[in-house]
């Protein structure tokens, strides 16, 4: 733990010297006064040395202090782990070597090796390093083949169906894909999971209305926001229950942001539980596991945080997840993104 | 597609260490009404005025109509005020009773510059600006003789005239069941599909399931769950609902005659004839929240009666005698009879200091009241000062400082008023702990939900003075 070096403050001394400074000019003044009381001369400068130390303090006031504490407001805020966007556009900064720091610390967190360090982005380049997708799809195909000469109908749709899922995980490497096409990929993970639960398990994906789903056709979302969500809701809340789960999807269009709610019936979550989850999504350290912002975490509380994580580095703060739940009633996660139908609007968004 | 019209994201907002909006996370389409349910009555004036004045906030952003108007960065914010346009409808705001209704929409609203008011074409506007909305009231009426629904109506739609795309509906005090409150929600329906938007704030979800389209549940500063009209089910709302099975059982009363009004009349009071007994708990059902500030004139003795009288344990009530067995809890009076810049201990003998003036002399004897009472309140009796106090430590001191003065008689005025349902419940037990101690205790109130259910017996008032009466019983609390 660092020292409380609390003396060596350049903060401090600045103040102790605008109140050193004030001391001088009241001496001063109160030497002019005593002069003109004793002689009688010297009332103008007397007057102007007395008036001078209000105007000092309102413009000290206006033009350093008022400054200054805006900036050390942002910098805590900072340091307490709530934002990265104001201290990279500050409107005052300290000094240049200062605020080099700043913008270096700043460049290191939203970096795109900060986006490449997330675990679930890791195993992904992991596996498409060692693994040789055209092997995959090939050995898929085959089973599927063997499959359908045997009969198995169900097995080669089954085989199909998870071709199509890790083609869309593994091999395509855009980082914004269409709505439609992430919501193809949760339908392939439903079917899959299925084979699981069986009747124990349903999805619904619904838009709030026709025009809805005719506006977002060519919306375009991050890439695997919604099937970590769903193995969540059906991971930690509805494999527990003992009744049949519903895990809906429901799209909201707003003109300017899309707004996706994955609604499970499950278990849902103690207080404590989804305050911890809430503030690793608003704490900037927690998002990117490092302090103590991170805490220990479930896997699926590192599941919404990376979709969280990466929502936020390429839209801004403004846009994310949130996250709400009550023990025995289910959970509610809503994703909130821009509208964007090009990958160049979303340069515009971001931080 | 469904336009924004407000939304607050990620909003955190500290007093004085306090996170009372935490995380706040929330939004609202245009032309719906939201409910919002504080469980633990934290964040409720925040909210408030980070809506209506666009307070500062510590870490977030605010957005209406789509554009910022709010953020955490003072450079992103706009100038407080002039931001949004979001009308506020509560009991406390309130119109101007000796104008009319159209005056009131028209006259009293920011950018109105006549000088000569000419009051048959307010009347004429006002009337073309009713059928528009739907709303069956005469603009020529006096905002005085409205009833509490057409109040209500009326300041939605003088907010509606001044341009707000969205108001604030707070714990609008008609009881759940009562016809009013049908009539001021199917106004507020009617106003939403104009394309109005509403937040309406309520601590009985049933007032809330009643109109809003969703619900959104707040505890600890931060919303937890937001249901939708289509699952309003028992299953999902079950640890909202107040149930009167958990209240504390409350001693029979006694039959001597402490508190009685013999056929008094003051103001709005028309010969009210009644008496409280010894350890009974009597209801003053006023609908329309007419009586409250002439009962506490009248029993506080800052007013006679016109005619009639009252009567103390069989004397007549004076200033020296009588109104000095009388202690009168204000609604909500944590706000207006704490007294932040003294210690709690302080604050909790002043009331005792007038029958012991030798209270403030030395320390011994308010050192006894701390240690004796420190089990019922707490270690908070200790605190320097009252700011920051949990609700239920505040209301503990009120009503504990009353309990050392030991009145004859209590008078609770609208004693469960922004309170959520812990509250309710800690109320009720301080309530029953005069009632053990045989208090005769008269409640006034316009709402019976939550008074009926520590009662003995309602007495209804009306137009013409006490119109009822009825017996009350454990499960009658609940009609």
């Amino acid at each position: 733990m660092k020292e409380d070096s609390g003396k060596n403050y350049l903060s401090r001394r600045f103040v102790a010297f605008i109140v050193a400074a004030c001391a001088v000019i009241a001496a001063l003044c109160a030497a002019l006064w005593y002069l003109y009381a004793s002689c009688g001369r010297g009332l103008v400068p007397a007057i102007c040395a007395t008036a001078s130390i209000p105007i000092i303090l309102i413009l000290a006031k206006l033009f350093l202090i008022d400054p200054y504490r805006e900036t050390e407001r942002m910098l805590t805020l900072f340091s307490k782990g709530y934002s990265t966007e104001g201290i990279s556009g500050l409107k005052w900064q300290m000094s240049e070597g200062v605020q080099d720091v700043v913008d270096r610390l700043a460049d290191i967190l939203l970096s795109d090796e900060a986006v490449n360090m997330s675990k679930r982005q890791a195993q992904y380049l992991a596996m498409q390093n060692q693994i040789n997708p055209h092997f995959l799809y090939n050995t898929l195909e085959g089973i599927r083949g063997e499959a359908l000469l045997n009969g198995s109908d169900d097995i080669a749709k089954m085989t199909e169906t998870l071709s199509q899922f890790f083609r869309y995980t593994i091999s395509n490497l855009e980082t914004l894909v269409t709505l439609d096409s992430e919501l193809a990929n949760v339908r392939n993970y439903y079917i899959i999971q299925e084979y699981r639960f069986g009747d124990r398990l349903s999805l619904d994906i619904a838009f709030e209305s026709e025009g809805d789903r005719a506006a977002l056709q060519n919306a375009k979302v991050p890439k695997l926001i919604l099937q970590p969500v769903v193995e969540n809701a059906i991971i930690h809340g509805v494999e527990g229950l003992s009744v049949t789960g519903h895990v809906s999807i429901f799209i909201q269009y707003t003109g300017s942001r899309v707004i996706l709610t994955v609604s499970d019936n499950g278990v849902g979550m103690s207080a404590e539980k989804l305050r911890e989850l809430n503030d690793r999504m608003s704490n900037i350290y927690g998002r990117f596991g490092v302090g103590s912002g991170a805490g220990s975490g479930s896997e699926g509380g590192i599941a919404l945080a990376n979709v969280n994580n990466r929502i936020k580095l390429l839209f801004g703060e403004g846009y994310g997840i949130a996250i709400m739940s009550e023990e025995g009633a289910g959970t509610d996660v809503e994703i909130t993104l821009p509208y964007i139908t090009r990958y160049s609007d979303a340069e515009g968004i971001g931080p | 597609m469904r336009k924004e019209v407000f939304r607050a994201d990620s909003v955190t907002c500290t007093r004085a260490g306090l996170k009372l909006l935490d995380n706040f996370s929330l939004h609202v389409f245009e032309g719906e009404v939201l409910g919002l349910f504080f469980a633990d009555n934290r964040g409720k004036d925040e909210f408030v005025g980070l809506a209506t004045e666009n307070r500062a906030i510590d870490y977030g952003r605010v957005l209406f109509m789509d554009r910022q108007v709010n953020s955490y960065n003072a450079a992103n914010s706009v100038r407080p005020g002039a931001a949004m346009r979001i009308g506020y409808v509560s009991r406390t705001e309130g119109l101007i009773g000796d104008m009319t209704v159209a005056e009131n929409v028209f006259v009293m609203r920011r950018g109105f510059r006549k000088y000569i008011i000419n009051k048959s074409v307010l009347t004429s506007q006002f009337a073309a600006l009713a059928e528009e909305y739907g709303v069956s009231l005469d603009g020529s009426v006096y905002a005085r003789d409205l009833s509490m629904a057409d109040a209500y109506i009326i300041q939605a739609l003088k907010a509606v005239v001044d341009g707000s795309a969205l108001i604030i509906v707070r714990n609008a005090c008609i009881e759940y069941g009562d016809p009013e409150l049908t009539k001021f929600q199917q106004q507020v329906r009617r106003f939403a599909e104009r394309g109005v938007s509403f937040i309406y704030i309520s601590g009985d979800i049933n007032v809330l399931t009643g109109v809003c389209d969703r619900v959104a549940a707040v505890e600890g500063g931060r919303v937890i769950r937001v249901v939708d009209r289509s699952e309003y089910t028992a299953e999902k709302l079950r640890r909202y609902h107040f149930s009167p099975g958990r209240m504390p059982v409350l001693p029979e009363a006694g039959t001597a005659s402490m508190l009685r009004f013999d056929k008094v009349s003051f103001g709005s009071i028309s010969k009210f004839d009644f008496s409280v007994s010894e350890g009974e708990c009597v209801l003053l059902w006023d609908r329309m929240d007419r009586i409250r500030s002439d009962m506490r004139s009248l029993l506080s003795r800052e007013a006679k009666p016109d005619s009639g009288e009252i009567r103390v344990r069989g004397a007549q009530i004076s200033k020296s005698s009588g109104a000095a067995h009388i202690s009168y809890i204000r609604e909500v009076p944590t706000r207006s009879m704490i007294f932040s810049e003294m210690s709690c201990l302080d604050n909790l003998c002043i009331r005792a200091a007038e029958r012991v003036p030798s209270l403030w002399m030395g320390s011994a004897r308010r050192t006894v009241i701390r240690d004796e009472y420190r089990a019922l309140i707490g270690d908070s009796i200790d605190a320097d000062s009252p700011q920051g106090l949990p609700a239920e430590s505040l209301y503990d001191l009120v009503y504990m400082r009353e309990y050392i003065y030991n009145p004859r008689i209590l008078v609770l005025e609208r004693p469960f008023i922004e309170t959520d349902i812990g509250l309710r419940m800690h109320i009720m037990s301080l309530i029953a702990m005069f009632k053990q101690r045989r208090t005769a205790i008269l409640i006034i109130d316009s709402s019976t939900t939550d008074s009926a259910a520590v009662s003995d017996r309602m007495l209804i008032v009306g137009g013409s003075g006490i119109t009822g009466e009825r017996a009350l019983g454990i499960e009658e609390g609940m009609e």
